[in-house]
């Protein structure tokens, strides 16, 4: 019993420290542009969201709430920054979940590592 | 047995109810249906007798349930790197409630050892009282680590059949009985029943799509 909880506490403790000993990319918290505090990458493909509405996610095309990359005003804006998480987990995971529920084919509802990592910028 | 595979079944079954086919990819969903199976094992040793003749199964079945608890959160630690962000300062309250209750059930399960009981309390009433009480944290702590989640249990008529479920599996019997507490406790029945109710929780997400 003693050794399960030594090999539990030393297992938490690396991966805490270094992460998952699995292949592949390990992405890092830090500040990302100009965040107040550190965030994780994000990556979002134009290419495979050809179909959609842009309005759908560039809002600003038609209320006028600002203009360039989404994360000019979701990350610098006071009232908006603290709402990152959320509101982007909302829209793309919400987006996703109702093409799936739809039958249709639609990105990652929850796997966090296919959307946060460095390649494009959103 | 009958019970356990009852409460296993009643777990799949509030899971399933509402949104069957949204899943979130094989490697996702195993991870959680281990974490269900593991959610279903506690409900069950939460209205399980675990002194005299039955202590050892009960034992034995208290590490089954850390077993498959400790695969469900490493699972996501090894599998997919962010989610590590998730269980440090700054992570959302379900997780701290899943990372309670995970700590709470390791405490639970190494205090009702003998060697460490006796040291810890002298008499068995009391000893009795404080797993319980525990226990009953653990369940807190995981049901709102499933719940706030927010994703299997995502309309709220399946959290008001996931509360009730978890009434029903601690106090039901007892409501209708007045006392009558499983006295066998398969741990390897559990790990079994617990594989296949994984394979069916991810099968149906997956296949389906």
């Amino acid at each position: 019993m003693k050794i399960f909880l030594c090999v539990l506490v030393l297992a938490t403790t690396v991966l805490l420290t270094v992460g998952t000993p699995l292949p592949g990319e390990q992405p890092v918290k830090q500040n990302r542009w100009l965040s107040p505090d550190p965030i994780l990458p994000m990556t979002f493909a134009h290419k495979t969201h050809k179909s959609e509405n842009c309005l759908d996610c560039h809002h600003n095309y038609s209320d006028d709430t600002g203009g360039g990359p989404c994360m000019n005003c979701h990350v610098s804006d006071q009232e908006v920054w603290p709402l990152l998480e959320t509101q982007f987990h909302d829209l793309c995971r919400g987006c996703h979940e109702d093409k799936q529920l739809a039958g249709e084919e639609g990105g990652p509802t929850r796997v966090c590592i296919e959307c946060h990592l460095d390649e494009e910028l959103p | 047995m009958q019970r356990l595979l009852l409460t296993l079944l009643s777990v799949l079954f509030v899971t399933l109810i509402a949104t069957p086919t949204l899943g979130a990819g094989w490697l996702w969903d195993t991870g959680n249906g281990v974490g269900f199976v593991a959610f279903a094992g506690l409900l069950y040793l939460g209205r399980s007798e675990g002194s005299g003749k039955n202590q050892q199964a009960h034992q034995l079945l208290g590490f089954a349930v850390l077993g498959v608890t400790t695969t469900h959160a490493y699972w996501f630690l090894l599998f997919d790197a962010a989610v590590i962000e998730y269980i440090k300062p700054g992570a959302p309250v379900y997780m701290w409630a899943g990372i309670l209750g995970f700590i709470l059930l390791t405490v639970l399960i190494f205090t009702g050892l003998p060697e460490y009981r006796l040291r810890l309390h002298k008499r068995y009433a009391i000893f009795k009282y404080w797993h319980r009480g525990l226990a009953f944290a653990t369940i807190a702590g995981a049901g709102y680590h499933i719940v706030a989640s927010g994703f299997y249990l995502s309309i709220s008529f399946q959290v008001v059949l996931f509360v009730m479920l978890i009434i029903a599996a601690l106090f039901g019997d007892q409501l209708i009985t007045r006392r009558e507490v499983e006295t066998r406790q398969p741990s390897a029945m559990y790990l079994v029943a617990g594989v296949l109710c994984v394979w069916l929780f991810a099968g149906i997400r997956n296949f389906s799509i």
